[in-house]
């Protein structure tokens, strides 16, 4: 496995996670009626911001926790991006934009329909995370099937 | 200009002129030429063409003109 191909997929676990701690969170707003109270909106703008330092923390966290353990079984020299690493990076980013782009018009739709702002916001929120880790998926798709 | 319809694929000669430089090992390719040894794998593989800058840099590391290195080989779509 390439040294790309790794930090990917610590990439991916890190994203599932955050997304997941969100998403439980939301859920417990959900729970304590907070989503339709007058200052929803409010709430949900202070746990997505607090969210963002958590997941750049954990993503941190992981990769040294995930370089160290490569380091202790793989001795198969420096972690470099070539070539190749690059062009797969580009592709995986161009996925992650046509997702990411999707999950702004659902937004828009939604909201256009009559959504209430937090319905709309939620779905930006996971639609980004969505993009993020399908953009990754393909680029290990990319590294395994298509070189 | 070719029809669009034909897909090109570079084939190469690597894993042979690896074997005849002292079998040389593709981490030891990789390392001369800069990249990972899982492009060299690709490469190889013909799953992966190379930049033309790469191209020659492999090419002068065997010693050899680029053609005898690489080859063009249009295939058919169909």
């Amino acid at each position: 496995m390439a040294a790309e191909e790794r930090n990917i997929i610590v990439n991916l676990i890190g994203e599932i996670l955050v997304n997941l701690y969100f998403a439980y969170l939301v859920w417990q707003m959900f729970r304590a009626g907070l989503a339709t109270a007058p200052d929803g909106v409010q709430v949900w703008a202070r746990i997505v911001i607090w969210i963002i330092p958590v997941g750049i923390g954990a993503g941190i966290i992981l990769s040294i926790l995930a370089r160290a353990f490569a380091a202790m079984v793989d001795h198969d020299g420096a972690v470099h991006l070539d070539e190749r690493d690059r062009g797969i990076q580009i592709k995986g980013m161009a996925v992650t934009m046509v997702v990411a782009a999707l999950a702004f018009v659902s937004t828009l739709s939604v909201l256009a329909v009559g959504a209430p702002a937090l319905t709309g916001l939620n779905i930006l929120f996971f639609g980004f995370g969505a993009a993020a880790m399908i953009g990754d998926l393909s680029k290990l798709l990319m590294y395994r099937v298509f070189g | 200009m070719g029809p669009v319809t034909q897909k090109s694929r570079i084939e190469n000669q690597i894993r042979r002129l690896r074997f005849e430089a002292h079998e040389m090992t593709q981490k030891d390719l990789a390392e001369a030429v800069g990249v990972t040894r899982q492009t060299i794998m690709a490469i190889e593989a013909a799953k992966y063409s190379p930049s033309l800058d790469l191209a020659f840099q492999i090419a002068r590391v065997f010693g050899r003109p680029i053609d005898e290195v690489f080859q063009f080989s249009p295939k058919d779509a169909g």
